[in-house]
């Protein structure tokens, strides 16, 4: 169940990233959080060891619930990064 | 004017407020608690939650600290899990030869003044706690000092003494003492007059302000301590930690002041580390400051390295109520009958609460407490009371 | 460790601080302007692209505003964290890549924007309950997250965000309003200063009639269903004292339900920074006191945008570019012009407020509905999101004697987790309302502190760059 890209003036250019492991097309411009939510991945995080799984809320970097680990740094904001060539994202919605 | 009455008044819905109201419920007596805000909006709620014995000086401190620690599993038992008390035992950490030399002295004396305390080699203070770095040579360990969660245990306390017949009156700053021939007999509010015959001011770094109504002069003034709290992660601490010159900067303002203050941190139980402190004078001010943060981030990372990648999520200051001795100020004041001081345990509160609450309760209900009042009143200090 | 020295600091790219900056830059004072995200025009701009509405001049002004910013007189500091304000000022600087940054400035604008408000129900936290904001910016990025949506909460941002959706092929299964249809009618003076975005809205509202979404005012969002994410969303109709009326129950199969509140500024920087705060929740709440000029209390420090009054892009670009002239005129910097459009900005700035009240009313509560809103919410109620703190909890708290929310936060730990509050304090604002009877302003704000986002202890040890 998966988002869809819609007809964009300004689309960047595509960029190739993996997302748990996985290749994935983005484009620039794209937030991780965006692509993210185009690759259905919904569920980013656990709330605690045991509890249930958190997605993204605010979309505007307050909330903190959207983080994921982005090149190997654990805790970066999904909503407040760009993607990039080679990006690796990680999401732990197990 | 609403008027009401008690047979007894605390000033103080903190730590050591709650805790002697704890006690006085014990002995059925019911006491009124007046607090200008809410429980712990003091230091009881803007500090760590180490029950340390390590950093407590040999002589009377140290023996009021034992006794206390002593009370500790008791009221654990009676007030239940949710104030995560944690008998970890404590490590206090050396990093050179000096602070070597000197911990060697402290821990012989603390011996001699009855703490099981012991000097240990760095390698087994890696294996006790494997984050500790390289440079620290020994350390210190005693396995009575302890964990508690300190906003958990006021509130656990106020909430015990309340359902033994306490009364709490929240938002209510004592704004008057009335005392007539030389003795107590009613607080004022400004929403009532409460006539009563003992005020305990259990009022902490503001305890000069209540001793100003009652026409007392109460030497303790506000020491700033700032706190560094993480973000919660799964156990990586396993005890209490200071470092030696931790101690050492709280006897001697000198090296507070020149920024070599050392460091205290713990893990709490919800998974937070949190990380202190400073000592400074700074009056009443509460906030934080980036000096002052980053002094203690400075501080606890060259012996803690593996800490570096865990985020602080906020940082917050309590007000230590500090004594020219370093000793509480408790009991009976000679000029003002029925007024009895409970303030002033600079950053011990916590660990004091217990025999403070109990030494207080007993010598209101008539009882000579198991630990004497006398070398901790008030007349101790030359410019003692107003006239 | 000396601090870097700017004349003007601005803090929070969006409308309000890019607009700002171009009056700096114009008369070549030269500023320093910071934004955490990696673009500069705050939520509502910086995933836009290409044309704006004619109806929404406002926005596209702006756009060109952020093009046209004259780079040499202006450092723009994207991808930076706030982490500290302090007298001077002097402000504590994260920048992304790495290291503290410490900047001393002889005047700092704080135009840090709003965030979205929320109020909590069963099921809020499953993944895909998300904030109508969210779901625009994705939008905006041109990435439809799902197919089928209910859009719900209070407030006429549901409208044009239900309009977004079913412009770009979305299905709007429910809109769910909890106010009254009423609220949501300009009044009639509104309309006379600001037409533009009445007619904009009314159109909004048309999309959304004529796609066959279902609009349901007087209807709350009772619960959000699914396991491990959102599956199905529960409506139910609300009487006019916010009581639930049972049997009027609806399930709703969504994969993304789009929620909103309403508003409230992003005062804590200038909370922090110890501006005087004053309170009115028809503007968004707890917000920034400033005079005509937007000067705050603190020497040297203005506050522009949503943080004086949540009132929209229109109202955030007047305002920054009126404190940016007030800068100039206190620079002995201005001419007769400039002082009378200082003139002409203060006077229409009354307008855009009063755009700005009647757009965030109808997602405020009445008195009564909030004691019959908070009746009806189950114990076991996540309130705080980040240490899952629970209704029951705050319960026990008020019980154990704390009567405001700093003394509840102590109780219960709410607002102590890594958003520091940011989600949850204006609920427990409501929630501590409604169970005291006190109004939500009653209560001073929980007090603030740096780090205003999380910094990384190595961070904080480390010296500055």
């Amino acid at each position: 169940m998966s988002g869809r890209r819609l007809p964009h003036p300004a689309r960047g250019a595509p960029v190739a990233i993996r997302l748990n492991g996985r290749p994935v097309t983005a484009f620039a411009g794209e937030t991780v959080f965006a692509v993210l939510c185009h690759e259905g991945v919904f569920a980013l995080r656990r709330g605690g060891p045991g509890r249930p799984p958190r997605g993204a809320l605010c979309g505007m970097g307050v909330c903190q619930e959207c983080r994921v680990t982005i090149d190997g740094t654990p805790d970066r904001r999904a909503c407040m990064t760009l993607v990039a060539e080679g990006m690796e994202i990680e999401t732990d919605g197990r | 004017m609403n008027e009401t009455a008690a047979d007894v008044a605390i000033v103080g819905a903190g730590v050591i407020g709650s805790a002697i109201a704890f006690y006085l419920t014990r002995r059925g007596i019911r006491p009124l608690v007046l607090e200008k805000e809410d429980p712990a909006a003091g230091s009881s709620g803007a500090c760590d939650g180490l029950v340390f014995l390590q950093s407590k000086k040999p002589g009377l401190h140290l023996e009021l600290a034992i006794e206390s620690r002593r009370r500790f599993e008791e009221l654990a038992e009676a007030l239940g899990p949710e104030i995560e008390f944690r008998p970890s035992g404590g490590l206090c950490l050396i990093e050179n030869e000096a602070e070597l030399a000197a911990l060697r002295r402290s821990i012989a004396a603390q011996r001699a003044g009855g703490l099981s305390v012991e000097l240990i080699a760095g390698e087994e203070v890696r294996r006790l706690e494997p984050l500790v770095s390289e440079r620290i040579l020994a350390a210190g360990f005693s396995p009575l000092d302890a964990q508690v969660n300190p906003y958990a245990l006021t509130f656990a306390l106020l909430r015990a003494a309340r359902a033994g017949g306490a009364r709490l009156l929240g938002g209510e700053p004592v704004v008057g003492i009335e005392t007539a021939a030389g003795r107590v007999r009613a607080v004022r509010t400004p929403r009532r007059r409460i006539a009563v015959p003992i005020v305990v001011n259990a009022a902490g770094a503001h305890a000069p302000e209540i001793g100003r109504l009652a026409g007392v002069e109460v030497p303790i003034t506000p020491r700033r301590g700032q706190l560094l709290v993480t973000a919660a992660r799964p156990p990586l601490l396993r005890h209490g930690l200071i470092s030696a010159r931790y101690i050492a900067a709280k006897f001697n303002p000198e090296l507070a002041r020149s920024g070599e203050m050392g460091f205290s941190l713990e893990q709490a139980e919800s998974g937070n580390l949190l990380i202190g402190s400073t000592r400074e004078f700074a009056g009443y001010d509460r906030r934080t400051s980036f000096e002052g943060i980053r002094a203690v981030a400075r501080r606890v990372l060259p012996v803690f390295p593996a800490l570096a990648s865990i985020p602080v999520i906020r940082t917050f200051a309590g007000l230590r109520p500090y004594t020219p001795d370093g000793l509480p100020i408790l009991g009976p004041v000679a000029s003002v009958e029925g007024f009895l001081m409970a303030a002033g345990h600079e950053g011990d509160g916590i660990a004091l609460s217990a025999i403070t609450g109990e030494m207080l309760a007993a010598h209101i209900a008539g009882d000579s407490p198991r630990f004497p009042l006398e070398p901790f009143r008030l007349e101790r200090f030359s410019t003692a009371e107003a006239a | 460790m000396a601090a870097e020295r700017f004349e003007v600091a601005i803090a929070g790219g969006g409308p309000a601080g890019i607009a700002c900056a171009a009056v700096l830059a114009q008369a070549g004072i030269p500023g320093l302007l910071i934004d955490e995200h990696p673009r500069l025009g705050g939520p509502g701009l910086r995933h836009a692209a290409g044309a704006f509405s004619p109806l929404a001049p406002a926005w596209a002004r702006a756009v060109r505003a952020i093009r046209s910013l004259k780079k040499e007189a202006v450092t723009v500091l994207p991808r930076t964290g706030l982490i500290g304000i302090e007298p001077g000022p002097r402000l504590l600087l994260a920048p992304e890549e790495g290291g503290l940054r410490e900047i001393a400035c002889r005047r700092l604008v704080i135009a840090t924007g709003a965030r979205e408000r929320f109020l909590p129900f069963p099921g809020w936290t499953l993944p895909g309950v998300i904030a109508t904001g969210a779901v625009q910016m994705l939008l905006k990025q041109g990435i439809l997250p799902a197919a089928d949506f209910v859009v719900g909460g209070a407030g006429p941002f549901l409208l044009a965000v239900a309009a977004d959706i079913v412009r770009r092929g979305g299905c709007v299964r429910a809109l769910a309003n909890e106010g009254r249809l009423a609220d949501l009618l300009p009044p009639p003076g509104l309309l006379a200063g600001q037409g533009m975005k009445v007619i904009d809205g009314l159109l909004r509202t048309l999309r959304v009639l004529v796609s066959g979404t279902r609009i349901a005012h007087g209807t709350r969002l009772l619960e959000a269903r699914g396991a491990g994410r959102l599956q199905a969303v529960v409506t139910a109709r609300v009487d006019k004292s916010g009581r639930v009326l049972r049997g009027s129950e609806r399930v709703v199969p969504a994969a993304m339900l789009a929620m909103g509140f309403g508003f409230t500024a992003n005062i804590e920087p200038a909370q922090l920074a110890g501006c005087p705060l004053f309170f009115e929740d028809t503007l968004g709440g707890w917000l920034v006191q400033t005079d005509e000029s937007l000067r705050t209390g603190v020497e040297g420090i203005y506050a522009a945008g949503e943080v004086t009054g949540v009132g929209g892009a229109e109202k955030s670009l007047l305002e920054g570019r009126l404190a940016g002239l007030a800068i100039l005129e206190e620079m002995g910097r201005l001419d007769a012009a400039g002082r009378g459009e200082i003139t002409r900005l203060q006077r229409k700035r009354k307008t855009l407020l009063s755009f700005g009240r009647w757009f965030n009313r109808p997602s405020r509560f009445a008195a009564a509905c909030r004691m019959n809103w908070v009746a009806s919410l189950p114990d076991e109620l996540t309130i705080c999101r980040c240490e899952e703190v629970r209704l029951a909890d705050v319960r026990r708290a008020l019980a154990a004697g704390c009567r405001t929310p700093a003394g509840i936060k102590k109780a219960t730990r709410c607002g102590m987790g890594v958003c520091q509050g940011s989600t949850c304090k204006g609920i427990l604002q409501e929630v501590v309302a409604a169970l005291t009877g006190e109004p939500p302003g009653g209560f001073p704000p929980p007090s603030v502190r740096a780090p205003l986002r999380p910094v990384d202890l190595g961070l904080l040890g480390g010296d500055t760059v």
